[in-house]
């Protein structure tokens, strides 16, 4: 690898004809810059297919960041992108951000190996972590990560903006877990501040704010109960349609003269109509535990696999 | 501080609960908390009701402030419910706001007649109650912390109101709740009054996944 571009192209999949793969190269990192950059762009397409193939046409990332687009998964169209932290971890004082460009035409995965651990900040520095998802004409994202999972004394804030064209597809899923569990470490973060905001064409058709911390009358545990999972999703595109029908029919069907509601498990979906143009869900759940959460988050990736190519989440929960 | 008594009298009719805007039709999620038995014990009803409080604090007051601020201008009212619509992606909770926001402002401007509020029956596209409720309070020459006060006053006695209907609590247990948590609406007021739109956010979203789920039961008295 060679250190010594800044601020250049630093990757390219420039002639034509040459096979060359893109090289990432890891730069020092400057206010300005994203910690990690990753371009997808479309580089042909096999027949009939409904996406692209998806190349990886620049890849940047500086410390505490690094990037993975492996070769060998999935099913060559979609192309999986893996962000990977140093020491498996976010400390107190990292600010990461990320911008992912998915071209025309393209399908591109945003996944992780693991969840996302949040250290403890004793002085107060707060762990940043801010994604940027640009989606062009009829391609494709889903963002499909691993859950995060905030220690105690933990200060995380979250931002992601996501912005599409009216014929941008995405998938989106974002969960947060209570803590280290085992050791009885439930919602002991300091703060945990999360926001998404979906803008077609420049218009905010889609935000969610939250902003989990104690106050001065019920701490975060308190109030979240038995429940030690959060969950948001949101799909949206005329290519996922099909995905929202289904699901809003079998994630939440009305429940019957007398039925029970499974206390383990709280999902909720609401429709998102025509706004710019875009349609599609918002699904979210809370559970007791990951395994009832991922119970729901299959039936939401299920269908993606012919075009994912694999599971992002086999053998994990 | 004295409130003036024109100012007084507005608040009074408009917090009142014979003010049709449909406040009785909304249990503001209590109802699917209730259904799915999560509040076993009158603390848990208690702190469910506080955090569906401090909800309204950290979410509605930035609209109910910066459209109370904005009363006369009617593009930044557009602009605030627009920005409320795309920020309550919650069906059941965008069905409960859009609903009492149009009767308290066709209510409003048959009653009060006041020019602004005429103005904005035609403008807005989705009438959201915190934009429309500070732009009343607004036009009719209520100050902004008498507003907010009443604001939450009322969003607290819709909840406890709903509870008593559910079969919670007592009607004088009830009240017993009221006092006990209004008397922590000036703190809440404190920490939230200067939160702008942009930093609005939702402090407790189980509450908001509960309502959420309102439309799943088979049976429901409220209509969120």
């Amino acid at each position: 690898m060679t250190g010594s571009v800044v601020g250049d192209q630093l990757v390219t999949n420039d002639s034509k004809n040459d096979q060359k793969k893109p090289v990432a190269v890891m730069f020092p990192p400057s206010s300005q810059e994203p910690t990690a950059r990753v371009v997808l762009q479309e580089q042909g397409r096999r027949k009939g297919e409904e996406f692209g193939l998806s190349e990886a046409v620049t890849i940047k990332y500086s410390y505490p960041m690094k990037i993975l687009v492996p070769e060998h998964i999935g099913n060559g169209t979609c192309r999986w992108i893996f962000p990977v932290t140093f020491g498996g971890g976010l400390v107190g004082g990292d600010k990461v951000s990320m911008e992912i460009d998915i071209q025309d035409g393209c399908c591109g995965l945003l996944t992780s190996q693991e969840a996302t651990k949040v250290y403890h900040c004793e002085d107060v520095k707060e762990t940043t972590q801010s994604f940027k998802y640009t989606v062009g004409k009829e391609a494709l994202l889903c963002v499909l990560p691993d859950y995060i999972v905030c220690y105690k004394d933990a200060a995380y804030k979250q931002t992601q903006e996501i912005q599409l064209c009216n014929t941008a597809n995405v998938v989106y899923l974002d969960w947060l877990t209570a803590g280290r569990i085992a050791r009885n470490e439930e919602w002991q973060f300091s703060r945990y501040f999360n926001r998404t905001e979906i803008k077609v064409d420049g218009a905010l058709i889609f935000k969610d704010q939250v902003l989990m911390q104690d106050s001065p009358y019920i701490t975060v545990h308190q109030s979240m109960k038995n429940y030690k999972v959060t969950c948001t999703c949101v799909l949206l595109g005329n290519k996922l349609q099909d995905i929202c029908t289904h699901l809003q029919k079998t994630l939440t069907p009305k429940k019957k003269f007398g039925e029970q509601y499974n206390s383990d498990s709280v999902c909720c979906v609401s429709p998102i109509t025509n706004r710019c143009g875009v349609s599609g869900l918002y699904i979210r759940f809370m559970t007791t535990n990951t395994t009832a959460a991922y119970a729901v988050i299959s039936d939401i990736v299920r269908p993606l696999l012919p075009i994912l190519g694999a599971d992002p989440f086999h053998n994990k929960y | 501080m004295s409130v003036p008594t024109s100012a007084l009298l507005t608040v009074l009719q408009v917090s009142d609960s014979v003010f049709p805007t449909g406040g009785f039709a909304h249990s503001l999620g209590l109802e699917t908390a209730v259904r799915q038995k999560i509040l076993k014990t009158q603390d848990e009803l208690k702190n469910y009701i506080l955090c569906s409080l401090e909800n309204f604090g950290s979410f509605c007051l930035p609209f109910v402030r910066e459209a109370h601020d904005a009363y006369l201008e009617s593009d930044k009212l557009i602009e605030l419910d627009s920005l409320c619509e795309a920020c309550t992606a919650n069906h059941v909770a965008n069905r409960a706001s859009v609903r009492q926001g149009r009767s308290l402002l066709d209510t409003s401007s048959k009653a009060f007649r006041v020019e602004q509020i005429l103005e904005l029956k035609g403008s807005l596209e989705y009438c959201h109650h915190s934009v429309v409720f500070g732009c009343v309070c607004g036009a009719m020459g209520v100050d902004l912390f008498t507003t907010l006060t009443t604001y939450l006053f009322s969003s607290l006695r819709t909840v406890v109101a709903a509870a008593v209907r559910l079969d919670q609590i007592g009607a004088i247990q009830a009240q017993v709740v009221q006092t006990e948590l209004q008397s922590r609406i000036p703190e809440i007021l404190e920490r939230h009054q200067s939160r702008s739109t942009d930093e609005t956010c939702l402090l407790n979203p189980l509450v908001d996944v509960f309502q959420n789920t309102h439309d799943t039961m088979f049976s429901k008295l409220f209509y969120s």
